[in-house]
């Protein structure tokens, strides 16, 4: 199993464990201040574009850059995201777009009145992320805003209930200013793992 | 009863044709993505159609099979397609794995193709 998964994902071990060390320091560490999150709103420092507009791919210094500072934000979005989830559920929905739709567990769950009524009524909830990727979508497939695609996994534990693993992904888009980015869902999905680890 | 909404026609259609390329001849999908295209495997970024299907060419196994367990569509405000697929597949003689990816498809020229895929294995034992 080990030989196998190396195979899969070459140096992945040490990855993730950079990845999911990091993503923990950053969550114990943010650099948002306190009156953002009172807010609870997510605003970072603007994105900037891709230098090489001109040719479809930006030269690949400029485009990593890019993908760092778009996970960046979707990193401190995802942090922010389970703990409003995990304790103030009520809060959770200004992290939506007014036209957002979620796909929970196959149940879709249209706009803010849908939404609000959804996460009233889910079990308080303990998360607890393993796993985030993200990538920014490029200025070719969106023709307007920032957008950036964020999947999670990791274990879940909704009160009544046995804990589970599940996957979730994100489309993230910012709403930008000269002086800042809000970020906001546009869509969500959430889904349990429904078999047993071995 | 309606018809599914286009978005989920769209979706699974891309998914089951996705999968039998993958299963049978991977190097075929070199024809879904294009050079804007960005790949995320296992935590490891890729650029560009030439470089994913190198990737995936590369990948060390003869056989492969993939088992959908769910799929979720959503249209995108831009008119893309966002797909979540959770599954379950079996390389070689190893023990099946789950799994998880998202697709973001947009429509260029009349054709669906995949501008931002990421997969990863649903490894929980890191031991």
């Amino acid at each position: 199993m080990r030989k196998f998964r190396s195979n899969w994902s070459q140096g992945d071990r040490e990855r993730y464990q950079e990845r999911s060390d990091s993503y923990r320091e950053r969550a114990g560490t943010s650099y948002l201040s306190r009156e953002r999150w009172t807010h609870q709103e997510v605003v970072t420092s603007p994105l900037p574009k891709p230098v090489a507009t001109s040719s479809l791919m930006a030269s690949s210094v400029d485009f990593k850059t890019y993908v760092d500072q778009a996970c960046r934000a979707a990193e401190e979005f995802v942090n922010i995201y389970y703990e409003t989830m995990d304790k103030r559920r009520r809060a959770l929905t200004r992290l939506y777009l007014d036209k957002a739709t979620l796909i929970w567990n196959g149940n879709v769950v249209s706009g803010l009145d849908a939404l609000n009524n959804f996460f009233d009524a889910l079990p308080s909830s303990e998360f607890q992320v393993n796993m985030l990727d993200c990538q920014p979508v490029h200025e070719q497939a969106t023709q307007s805003q920032t957008t950036v695609l964020v999947v999670t996994s990791g274990t879940v534990k909704f009160d009544g209930n046995k804990q589970h693993y599940f996957n979730q992904n994100f489309l993230l888009t910012a709403q930008s200013t000269p002086n800042n980015t809000v970020w906001k869902i546009a869509s969500d999905c959430f889904r349990f793992q429904d078999w047993a680890s071995t | 009863m309606g018809d599914k909404p286009i978005w989920e026609q769209i979706g699974s259609s891309f998914i089951q044709h996705y999968y039998q390329l993958f299963d049978n001849d991977r190097i075929q999908l070199g024809a879904i993505y294009i050079d804007a295209s960005c790949l995320t495997w296992e935590g490891q970024q890729f650029q560009g159609n030439a470089a994913i299907v190198e990737k995936l060419s590369s990948l060390p196994f003869q056989k492969i099979q993939h088992s959908i367990t769910a799929q979720d569509h959503q249209p995108t405000p831009d008119s893309c397609i966002i797909s979540m697929v959770v599954g379950q597949l079996k390389a070689d003689e190893d023990p099946i794995m789950g799994f998880h990816q998202m697709f973001l498809l947009k429509n260029i020229n009349d054709a669906w193709v995949c501008t931002n895929d990421m997969f990863r294995l649903a490894l929980h034992n890191f031991g």
